[in-house]
């Protein structure tokens, strides 16, 4: 399909958000090149599931393209327009199924040594937004609060080595109802800010009790969509007809039964079902749950407040143990450096966001008694040298 | 990043790896020394032989010779590195899928095949050349992969080669699965998929006939004594290291190609599951290597190549999720490094020129005395 043919009937099948978005610039759709029409698609016919900052996203890419002149827009996205597609990829419905499309054009680039060149085009677009249209600023500052639950234990493990040259270490932090604590002061931001998407509880067992306007998700609370999901996906699997690419499109459009909701809201299920779905081993481990969930909240909400617990996640058998019918266990040591590992990338997401250079982070072992916090006012490589409490580690970082 | 084909990348890592070496071990820059053995006479040695492995699938600097990384490679490092010439910076600009990856070391051509359809490379492996041009019988190549998915790597569709000038394929899990059916379950099968890409499990694996006659006339084995060994082991790459044991003492292949893959676990997510098979690989190398010297068959005219196949994305870039996958095409995802040893191969060497993944088919061949005439990559001189 050429972007030229392009008319309100080709967006029937979207959702109602989706298709007032993509019918109000129909006008653009027509004049882009293909690659960069079913890009903008791949989010906007999701739009109707999407967070409001995702949404405002979503369509400010729109919103920029308009505003550039007919020349500017074809000097910006010439090498879009300069990479070589096979006939059999335009003519794909890339309107209604722009994910299949996005497996394609992937296959085709990376075998057409074509994949450098589009990330370099997609690198100058999204450079040329971010100059036109700068990511907004918080309501409030940022604060990532990344707790390694109490059954995380490994003897004689540096923990947080990566995130210690960007903040001060402390050595010895008293727990004293230190999740409580934490909670207490999610709940207090959460009453500074009424947006429910811009605080998130995200916990990898049992979540503990939280009165509080704040997006929850957890490990224990979704397991009945977890395991209709792992049903569908061994379905497809052994059917034998999608790889992995084709698999995350399949799980991407895929509705489990109401029965298994993960959250009563609609948007935080979706997100749910779209971390399960999508993301590697989030099915399986929860370790790998919490930090995709981590990663994937920040990216996509922006949230301004995030707590995010690690628990235990099962022990990976070996290959005799499986042979031996060994009875499952916890790997608590294995989820301490999974989480350790976790916490350093929930840390690199959240820089990636507008306001990072005013945000707060603190990464706290429950088990081993040790914390690291990040932000302004912190000093960088330092050891803090006198014990502490959750509470005191909270007000030396909030920055409220 | 664009990387137009003949470019380099910037490696920082290759400071810290040179650094590394000098205060470790009593390396010198290539250039500045000379090969302690003739290797050109080695050449000529009809018991020559070669084994590569493949440290895979996908590993990174930071967990492997960047200074964070080394205590995940001991082996390597104390063991091996010492008696190598060590690639600093080995640049895979192909397509980073596990199969396809890897058979374009073999084929030294950047095949371009979807990586999930098992496919046979048009282009010759290094097998086939190897076969044809020194007419060697089938059963002095061997090829051990680490799933089905890996099973069509032997022989290419070129027609002046083709499969009957190809290496002989060993699929350890399917010799399992074939072999202890019914020891079969779910975690098992979950074992014996083809990739670790694919979250939860994969197609199960067909059990035939000709996999337990390869127990039994290749490997010299009885299904019973296979099994039995097999089940005490921890993971598939343990497994393809004592077949491929069994295999240099039954059949002493001159040309041998392990593919481990272990530390493609990273796909789940779990770091710490990605640096045990990092440390297990590393041993595994090192069982690979004394294998090698205690084999009368080997001992002392083999050379092993070990190198992975690629890395894994960076930590910071936006497009990826760091060690989990490898789908960005960043530098950490393209950079690697390969080891070479044996006889010949000067010691503590350490190679801080870029060099291409393609290298590797025109090197054996050079090594071996056979002709790569399709294979894109150039002569390593530093190895011979």
């Amino acid at each position: 399909m050429e972007p030229r043919t392009l008319t309100a009937k080709n967006f029937d099948s979207y959702a109602p958000l989706a298709r007032k978005l993509t019918c109000d610039h129909l006008d653009l759709l027509r004049q882009l090149p293909v690659v960069m029409s079913a890009v903008l698609l791949r989010d906007a016919i999701d739009l109707d599931n999407r967070f409001p900052r995702e949404r405002a996203t979503i369509q400010s890419r729109f919103t920029f393209l308009e505003s550039l002149s007919t020349a500017e827009r074809a000097q910006l996205l010439a090498g879009f327009n300069n990479l070589a597609l096979p006939q059999s990829l335009i003519d794909e419905d890339w309107v209604r199924f722009p994910q299949k499309f996005d497996e394609d054009l992937s296959a085709h680039l990376w075998s057409s040594k074509q994949i450098d060149a589009f990330h370099a085009t997609a690198t100058q677009f999204a450079d040329a937004m971010r100059s036109a249209v700068p990511a907004a600023q918080p309501a409030m500052s940022r604060w990532t609060v990344v707790v390694l639950g109490p059954d995380l234990h490994k003897d004689n493990y540096p923990l947080f080595g990566k995130l210690r040259p960007n903040g001060v270490f402390f050595g010895s932090v008293r727990d004293e109802n230190g999740m409580d604590e934490i909670l207490a002061a999610l709940s207090a931001r959460s009453q500074k800010n009424a947006d429910p998407y811009n605080h998130w509880y995200i916990d990898g067992a049992a979540p503990s009790p939280l009165q509080a306007a704040v997006s929850q998700c957890s490990w224990n609370s979704s397991a009945a969509m977890r395991e209709q999901v792992l049903r569908q996906v061994d379905k497809v699997i052994r059917s034998g007809s999608a790889g992995p690419e084709m698999l995350r499109s399949i799980m991407a459009t895929w509705q489990p039964s109401a029965a298994v909701s993960a959250s009563p809201n609609a948007l935080v299920d979706r997100f749910v079902l779209s971390v399960y779905g999508e993301g590697s081993g989030t099915q399986i481990f929860s370790t790998t749950f919490v930090q995709w969930a981590a990663r994937e909240l920040l990216r996509r909400a922006e949230p301004v407040s995030v707590v995010a617990r690690f628990g235990p996640r099962q022990r990976q058998q070996g290959m005799n143990e499986m042979f031996a019918g060994t009875v499952k266990e916890m790997d608590f040591a294995g989820s301490l450096v999974d989480a350790d590992f976790g916490a350093y990338y929930t840390w690199i997401n959240l820089n990636r966001l507008a306001g990072a250079d005013n945000a707060s982070f603190i990464a706290w072992s429950q088990a081993h008694n040790q914390a690291v916090a990040i932000g302004p006012g912190l000093p960088r490589g330092a050891v803090a040298p006198n014990p502490v409490t959750v509470a005191q580690l909270l007000s030396m970082a909030v920055t409220v | 990043m664009i990387c137009p084909p003949g470019s380099t990348f910037p490696n920082p890592l290759v400071a810290n790896r040179r650094e590394f070496l000098r205060l470790t071990s009593a390396c010198a820059i290539a250039s500045a020394i000379a090969p302690s053995l003739p290797v050109r006479a080695l050449a000529a040695q009809p018991r020559r032989k070669v084994v590569i492995v493949t440290f895979g699938g996908g590993a990174r600097d930071e967990e492997t010779f960047s200074p964070d990384g080394h205590e995940n490679i001991s082996t390597l490092l104390h063991t091996l590195l010492p008696q190598s010439t060590f690639f600093a910076q080995v640049i895979n600009r192909g397509i980073l899928g596990h199969y396809v990856a890897t058979t374009s070391l073999a084929t030294g051509v950047y095949e371009t095949f979807n990586n999930f359809t098992g496919d046979a490379p048009a282009h010759p492996t290094l097998f086939e050349c190897f076969r044809k041009d020194l007419r060697r019988p089938a059963n002095d190549a061997w090829v051990i992969s680490p799933s089905n998915g890996f099973r069509n790597m032997g022989g290419s569709t070129d027609r002046r080669f083709g499969p009957g000038y190809g290496a002989s394929v060993l699929l350890p899990k399917q010799l399992l699965s074939a072999a202890a059916p019914s020891r079969r379950s779910n975690d098992l099968d979950r074992l014996l998929r083809d990739t670790y890409e694919e979250p939860h499990a994969g197609v199960a694996l067909p059990h035939t006939e000709a996999n337990l006659q390869q127990v039994e006339d290749v490997l010299r084995l009885s299904r019973d004594e296979f099994v039995q060994h097999a089940i005490s082991l921890g993971s598939a790459d343990e497994l393809s290291v004592y077949v491929a044991r069994q295999l240099m003492q039954q059949a002493a292949p001159s040309l041998l190609w392990i593919t481990l893959h272990d530390i493609d676990m990273a796909h789940s997510g779990a770091y710490s599951l990605y640096i045990d098979g990092i440390q297990r690989t590393d041993r595994l190398c090192g069982e690979i290597w004394s294998a090698v010297q205690a084999n009368p068959e080997y001992a002392g005219c083999t050379t092993m190549f070990v190198l992975p196949d690629f890395g894994r994305d960076s930590d910071t870039n936006p497009a990826g999720n760091g060690f989990q996958h490898h789908r960005t095409g960043d530098v950490a995802s393209r950079t690697t490094w390969m080891m070479v040893l044996g006889p010949g191969v000067r010691h503590g060497v350490f190679v801080e020129r870029p060099v291409d993944s393609m290298d590797l088919v025109p090197t054996v061949g050079r090594l071996l005395g056979f002709d790569t005439p399709v294979a894109q990559g150039r002569v390593l001189p530093e190895v011979l």
